[in-house]
């Protein structure tokens, strides 16, 4: 298994501007939770040849399960809380890394058993085109080699 | 509130309780090696032993209930303590947090609050009474799901009891910590003013229209001699990733709470590390 080294995320190219939010009748600005912003990501390929996209957050450890999306892409989410905790790319996934990543997010967006929107928002910015460390991020060696 | 007094005292207890139970473990391990066979034991000990170690042959069972029991017992008091010294981390944090936040604002520390608040399903006595003839309101009951507060910043307004309504029907929250913990989201209220005895009806009543709380409970606090903050500003808490409650900034200066300087992000890691272990 290959490993990249932590890329830590620019807070700032994540910070969202207060939304008005209906709560209980009453209009009133919110922020996603500090829980839902990612802090870091790495990536690393598996022995079985699957590349991995591994999203790290402040917020202390919890049980995590693997959702299978079809077409074989893979995400980890936690148990608890839904957020998004890791893109598993298989071999046979096909598409660009970065292609299946929007596609997973928008399925996650989409389906209501993936409750966290706000995180999935989120790691849509780190993943967006206009974040300047995008390529720090999918710069390693395999995650997008021969799929681009 | 919880009660986050430390004291050395209970370290050394808490210290004791944890060698007792080591000690109790090994008595045990020894207590039933004699009693399995009595007279081989006996080499191991000098001669004086052995009518002690006879004694104990007779009455093992009663002495492995006995060492059983108040190992148990050294059990509980030691994680008691042990809870107890991470309540008073946690009440360094809240104090710290509002510290930070609210750094150079006129008034007292109670006029600048940082209160963490739990959620509980149960909540036998929850104040202020919502109706006279039952204290949980209208179609609610004492399961219906409650903020308590827990830890509070500073030395003054400790005694609060103040209890908001959070029920599974997320609409029908109360308070500002409600809204915070249905939304799941960072909320940040502003109201033009402080609401004191001096408030109008006008005041009360745009107050309760932007605070989730009802005009007749904003003039329950009124009338409780109670004075109620501007501006808030919440995140919810999460342990192990499971909603655990709400820390919520209040602030009397209207853009208090909005304004704060706070880096969020460590004070609410920080606490769901130190509340897995309460």
């Amino acid at each position: 298994m290959s490993t990249q080294n932590l890329v830590i995320l620019n807070q700032k190219d994540l910070d969202v501007p207060a939304a008005d939010l209906k709560v209980g009748g009453i209009n009133v600005a919110t922020k996603p939770s500090p829980y839902d912003v990612p802090e870091a990501v790495r990536t690393y390929d598996e022995t079985d040849g699957s590349h991995v996209i591994e999203i790290k957050y402040m917020g202390p450890d919890e049980p995590l399960e693997t959702v299978d999306l079809g077409g074989d892409v893979f995400v980890r989410t936690g148990r608890n809380s839904n957020r998004v905790y890791a893109f598993i790319l298989g071999v046979k996934s096909g598409s660009p890394a970065l292609n299946a990543v929007k596609r997973v997010l928008g399925l996650m967006l989409e389906r209501d058993k993936f409750s966290r929107k706000d995180n999935y928002r989120l790691v849509g910015r780190v993943f967006s085109n206009a974040n300047a460390r995008l390529d720090d991020i999918l710069a390693f060696t395999n995650v997008n080699k021969g799929k681009k | 509130m919880i009660n986050a007094k430390y004291s050395t005292w209970k370290t050394l207890v808490g210290r004791w309780m944890g060698a007792y139970i080591w000690l109790a473990g090994a008595l045990i391990a020894v207590v039933a090696l004699i009693q399995k066979d009595p007279v081989a034991a006996a080499q191991y000990f000098p001669q004086w032993l052995v009518p002690v170690l006879s004694w104990t042959g007779i009455n093992s069972w009663l002495i492995v209930l006995f060492l059983t029991v108040t190992g148990a017992l050294a059990k509980l008091g030691r994680d008691s303590f042990n809870a107890a010294f991470i309540w008073t981390l946690i009440q360094d944090v809240i104090d710290r947090v509002a510290r930070e936040a609210f750094p150079n604002l006129d008034g007292l520390d109670h006029h600048h609050r940082a209160t963490l608040f739990r959620y509980q399903q149960w909540c036998v006595c929850p104040t202020p009474v919502r109706l006279w003839w039952w204290p949980y309101g209208r179609g609610r009951w004492p399961n219906s799901g409650w903020l308590v507060p827990i830890v509070r910043s500073g030395h003054a307004t400790q005694k609060s009891r103040t209890v908001f309504l959070a029920p599974d029907d997320a609409d029908h929250v109360e308070g500002v910590a409600g809204a915070v913990w249905a939304s799941g989201k960072l909320l940040e209220v502003a109201c033009a003013k402080a609401i004191d005895p001096s408030a109008s009806v006008g005041d009360i009543n745009t107050y309760s229209a932007k605070t989730w709380v009802t005009s007749e409970w904003v003039q329950q606090q009124v009338d409780a001699g109670k004075v109620l903050s501007a501006s808030f500003k919440g995140i919810p808490i999460e342990v192990r990733g499971q909603k655990w409650g709400v820390l919520l900034l209040d602030s009397r200066n209207p853009k208090g709470a909005i304004d704060a300087p706070l880096n969020v992000t460590n004070h609410a890691y920080i606490l769901g590390k130190l509340l897995e272990r309460t």
